[in-house]
């Protein structure tokens, strides 16, 4: 990442000034750009008044870096300067150089998955999985998608501690690592969508999260798909498609018994798969789903496609079978 | 039926691993995955067969160790799966132990299975077998075949009847079951009787082995049969000149030959050759030996003699050969074929040679005939020339006829070299080509001003050739002066445009001052109406499109120009035609240079334009971790709403510094659920948070929507009512003051969705 065009203020250029740089105007809504003055072209009070129409209906005036010095030179413009007025983009490639670093220290080749799931067997600790999953996507881009920067944000924020649905994250981030998917804008919506996916438990009465016989049954529970989406809607942000649908869908089964639609196989996303995979690992292994497995039995079985209790098993195969890299040797 | 037990013990190779994956989907077998050796003695003990797979050496050992009781015997086998293959010593110490085989883990599971059904079939089989020396009486096979015969068809016609509850039982039973019995077709019996073996030799065969003498087939005879098609071979024009045969029939002739050689003698020949070359048998070793004993003398090495009675005899041979005439080696009747070729070839030969050289004599003979004839000629037309020109004047016609005369001359003479010496002869030539070239220059000078004007056409051709080659400044000054005004021509073209160029700018000025007059108007509007609006460049683009309109009938010469410029950077030598035209540039007397460096930075800067920052996307979780925590905290405190209230307090007072009661609806009264005011969000004319209830609840109660006191943001402490609803009916509100840390609808947003996360808590009966 690297800034190429500096935004600066109009009050800075004189009027009858010959700048051997460029001016460059660029609209914000359309992300269109042009040369507004050329080099060794006289700036008049035409000049002046024109730009100034442009820049009160939104448009940015700026510098190319390689017309820098010479802009600061001729101007007699500093680096704070410089720096005030493009502080946000400053800010995000300092955000970005810190994190590549970060991701750089954090590189250990010698992280073994299935033994830290043993570890965790015995711990009910996944520090070391979450710690895992925040460095992988320490490397990923800050300018690809608004996907991946709010997850990437709020990885920041909820990776700290061993909540549901961090815990859920986790695993089906490595379950999308075991079934190969590498695009950093399906990981980081499959990790979103872990996180979001039941925002509405809170317009659910609590009572009913105290057994699982009554949750299951719950209308509140049946609709929670939907309401996560409200929730979402909220928030006036742009959310993909994909990650809606995921959301929508991590509830539903090959067979269409699933809630809150019903819908079958070829209509479901791999994505919503893998976080229903997740999240019946994680009540399983928690105890609330019956059971009362430990992870490495709950993981073994499911990949065996051992049906135990509530589990719902209609999932495709091979997203049962890529379990299998999670199972711990011994 | 046997059980067919696998056990594998883990870790598994990957090879085990795939075989275990197979086997667990084959039902005929009973697979066991042990992690732990504890539990393989408890399988073990009770399994009666069973195969033991493991790819770990140390773990393999201390099982055959520990329970070598149950594992050395015939009802069990042990697999060891490696890599690498295993040092025999250690091989043999884990033989002992029990191991039966090691197996490498490049081997196909479709062999594993198969080691384990030979394995299994061993006990499967056992109870039906007959032990050797033993038959089966004649009344039980028929009873058993009797059996099979009533019990197939049932399995065959139904096989899901009632009868056939195990589908793999059937299998077996039609895998066991005796097709001979429907079947016409039988097998005999291998009749090669060998007994023979068994005994020793007898006399008689004895006698027959030692004089067993094979014939060999006379394959001569099948090749002298042998007629290749040489119909289409014999087509061959070469064939004719230079009689090459076709192998085929040379082969024939060869053989064919050798027989003639033994049917005039009546007896082998004593031909050296002879044994070399056919086909030699028993009885001519004999003679061929004779001969050997009298090349013998040979034999006993005195070299410096032998060398000189070798060097008399080749003198002899040679001597003999002069005396005699070629003629008599052609006729040799008993040569072999390659060498009777080669005979014939050479008079041939000679006799074409002779012939050449006879041709070439006389065409010698007529070309120097012909030289002289011609010189003979040449010189009666200079003397008619010289006549003719002192009647007519005009020197072109005859400078042309004397040159024709000459060129005549010199092409016979040139003839007169021959291409095939070396290539000296070439060089030669050339100063002959200069010296003409040179005559005719001289010629022209000698002629008049005119005279060269008509001439113009046929000097420019040698121009072009060496247009580059040449340097100006070397050249003769009246093609420099030539030159000079071409570039004045390319001068004045550029002037022209220059002049083009400077009236579209005239125009360009006029438009646009028309275009200034109607913006004038637009800067009276006020600019904040624009601010809605998106930025339109359209005024700039339609600039740029006239002026790229009014450039365009001198686009190629932009182009043109443009390269030119370029050209400039890499130097002058590769602007080789325009090295003239550089200079100029150089001095600056090419006006079009500053505009055109303008045009070409105007067109970098377009350039430039094009070119993407990076996105600046926002890197805010919007508050969604307060409920990502909320959403742990539910099912940890199911039976606590009044900690899922607090938690909403606490994320409101860290996003906002806000605090909040909240009040829900039971038995048709509002009752405080939680109180999160203290004494700084409560005006200081109300001293306790109860007064400050009483008067404003009734207030509180009455609002029917989200409310916020100010909905500017300005005041110092912002109330906001946040009643919930379900299905319609009011369920609860909550009362939040916020000291002036909401600044605009965003923020007002996240507080109303912090707010929105407690609303379960109102569905319950009870929160009290």
């Amino acid at each position: 990442m690297k800034i190429i065009f500096y935004n600066c203020p109009l009050d800075i250029l004189e009027i009858g000034a010959v700048y051997t740089f460029a001016l460059f105007l660029l609209d914000p809504a359309t992300d269109e750009r042009i040369v507004f003055n050329y080099p060794d072209v006289e700036y008049t009070q035409e000049h002046q008044s024109e730009l100034e129409a442009y820049v009160a209906k939104g448009a940015q005036l700026q510098i190319h870096e390689q017309f820098l010095e010479e802009f600061k030179s001729t101007l007699g413009i500093t680096d704070a300067q410089l720096r005030e007025w493009n502080i946000k983009r400053f800010k995000m490639i300092a955000l970005y150089n810190k994190r590549q670093e970060e991701f750089e220290a954090l590189k250990n080749p010698e992280f073994k998955l299935q033994d830290t799931i043993q570890k965790i067997n015995n711990s009910d600790n996944y520090e070391a999985l979450r710690v895992r999953v925040r460095a992988d996507l320490l490397g990923f881009p800050l300018d690809k998608d608004p996907v991946i920067n709010f997850t990437l944000a709020l990885v920041e924020q909820v990776f700290i501690r061993d909540l549901y649905p961090v815990k859920n994250a986790v695993i089906a981030y490595f379950i999308a690592k075991e079934l190969g998917l590498k695009d950093e804008l399906v990981i980081c919506e499959i990790i979103l969508a872990a996180l979001v996916k039941d925002l509405s438990f809170s317009m659910c009465p609590p009572s009913i999260f105290e057994q699982w016989e009554i949750l299951k049954s719950n209308d509140h529970y049946l609709k929670h798909p939907f309401l996560s989406l409200y929730y979402l809607a909220k928030l006036d942000l742009h959310f993909s498609k994909e990650l809606k649908r995921i959301i929508m869908e991590h509830h539903e089964d090959t067979l269409g018994e699933g809630f809150p639609r019903g819908k079958k196989e070829n209509y479901i996303a791999m994505s919503s798969f893998i976080l229903n995979l997740s999240e019946q690992i994680i009540l399983s292994s928690t105890g609330v789903m019956p059971g009362g497995l430990d992870l490495v039995s709950v993981i073994r079985n499911l990949a065996k496609q051992n049906k135990m209790g509530d589990m719902n098993l209609n999932i495709p195969q091979h997203i049962l079978e890529s379990l299998n890299g999670l199972i711990p040797v011994n | 039926m046997i059980e067919k037990n696998i056990i594998f013990i883990h870790p598994l190779s990957p090879l085990l691993q795939k075989f275990l994956k197979e086997m667990e989907e084959d039902d005929d077998f009973m697979v066991f995955e042990i992690d732990a050796l504890n539990e393989y003695g408890q399988i073990i003990g009770v399994l009666e067969q069973s195969v033991t797979f493991s790819s770990d050496l140390k773990k393999s050992r201390t099982y055959l160790e520990d329970f070598s009781q149950f594992v050395k015997n015939k009802n069990s086998r042990n697999y060891l799966v490696q890599e690498s293959t295993m040092a025999p010593h250690l091989f043999s110490k884990m033989q002992t132990l029990g191991l039966n085989e090691l197996i490498k883990e490049s081997v196909e599971t479709k062999s594993l299975k198969h080691k384990i059904n030979m394995f299994f079939s061993m006990f499967e089989s056992g109870g039906d077998q007959v032990t050797l020396g033993e038959t089966p009486s004649k009344g039980a096979k028929n009873q058993k075949e009797n059996e099979v015969q009533r019990a197939q068809p049932l399995a065959f016609d139904k096989p899901d009847t009632l009868f056939n509850f195990d589908k793999k039982n059937s299998n077996k039973k039609k895998k066991s079951y005796d097709f001979d019995n429907f079947s016409n077709y039988k097998m005999k019996k291998n009749k090669t009787d060998m007994s023979f073996l068994n005994s020793n030799f007898s006399d008689y065969q004895k006698k027959a082995v030692t004089e067993f003498a094979p014939q060999l087939k006379n394959l001569d005879l099948k090749k002298t049969n042998f007629e290749p098609i040489t119909g289409v071979l014999k087509t061959n024009p070469f064939k004719k000149s230079l009689e090459v045969k076709p192998p085929g029939e040379l082969k024939r002739k060869k053989v064919g030959q050798f027989e003639e050689v033994k049917s005039q003698n009546g007896k082998p020949k004593k031909d050296p050759f002879a044994p070399m070359m056919g086909d030699m048998k028993r009885k001519d070793i004999g003679k061929f030996e004779e001969l050997q004993r009298e090349v013998k003398p040979h034999k006993k090495l005195n070299l410096p003699e032998l060398e000189l009675k070798r060097r008399e005899l080749a003198k002899k041979e040679l001597e003999q050969k002069k005396l005699k005439p070629r003629k008599e080696i052609t006729d040799l009747p008993g040569l072999v074929p390659k060498l009777k070729k080669h005979a014939k070839f050479e008079p041939v030969d000679v006799k074409k040679d002779l012939e050449r050289k006879e041709t070439e004599q006389a065409q010698e003979l007529k070309r120097k005939k012909q030289l002289a004839l011609d010189e003979l000629e040449l010189q009666r037309k200079n003397a008619k020339n010289f006549e003719e020109a002192n009647l007519d004047k005009d020197p072109r016609k005859k400078f042309e006829e004397s040159q024709r005369d000459k060129n005549k001359v010199n092409a016979h003479k040139f003839e007169e070299q021959d291409f095939d010496k070396n290539r000296k002869n070439f060089e030669e030539v050339d100063p002959q080509k200069a010296k003409k070239r040179g005559a005719f220059e001289e010629y022209n000078e000698d002629q008049t001003v005119d005279d060269k004007e008509l001439d113009l056409g046929s000097e420019l051709k040698p121009k072009k050739k060496n247009f580059q080659e040449v340097d100006p400044e070397k050249k003769d000054p009246k093609k420099l002066n030539e030159n000079l005004d071409d570039l004045d021509k390319l001068k004045k073209g550029f002037q022209e445009n220059i002049i083009d160029l400077e009236k579209n700018k005239a125009k360009f000025e006029e438009v646009e001052k028309e275009k200034k007059k109607k913006k004038s108007n637009f800067e009276e509007k006020s600019l904040e109406n624009l601010k809605s609006k998106s930025v339109d460049f359209e005024e700039i683009k339609t600039k740029r499109k006239a002026l790229e309109k009014q450039i365009e009938p001198e686009k190629e010469e932009y182009e043109l120009l443009l390269k030119y410029s370029k050209d400039k950077k890499s130097g002058p030598e590769t602007v080789l035609d325009y090295k003239q035209l550089h200079k100029e540039y150089k001095q600056g007397k090419l006006k079009l240079s500053a505009e055109l460096e303008e045009k070409v930075k105007r067109k970098n800067c377009d350039q430039l334009a094009l070119e993407k920052d990076f996105n600046l996307l926002d890197f805010d979780s919007y508050g969604i971790e307060y409920f990502i925590t909320y959403n742990d905290l539910i099912w940890k405190s199911a039976k606590k709403p009044q900690v899922l209230l607090k938690f909403v307090h606490f994320a409101l007072l860290k996003e906002f510094s806000a605090e909040v009661c909240f009040y829900s609806l039971q038995d048709g009264k509002y009752q405080l659920a939680y109180s999160g005011i203290t004494e700084k969000s409560i005006p200081k004319e109300y001293e306790e948070f109860e007064k400050f209830e009483t008067i404003n609840k009734n207030r509180w109660e009455t609002t029917k929507l989200p409310t916020w006191s100010d909905e500017t943001f300005q005041d110092e402490l912002i109330e906001f009512i946040y009643p919930y609803y379900e299905e319609g009916e009011p369920i609860g509100f909550a009362a939040a003051y916020f000291p002036k840390t909401i600044s605009n609808h965003t923020d007002a947003k996240k507080a109303e969705l912090l707010l929105n996360m407690s609303k379960g808590v109102f569905l319950e009966d009870n929160i009290l």
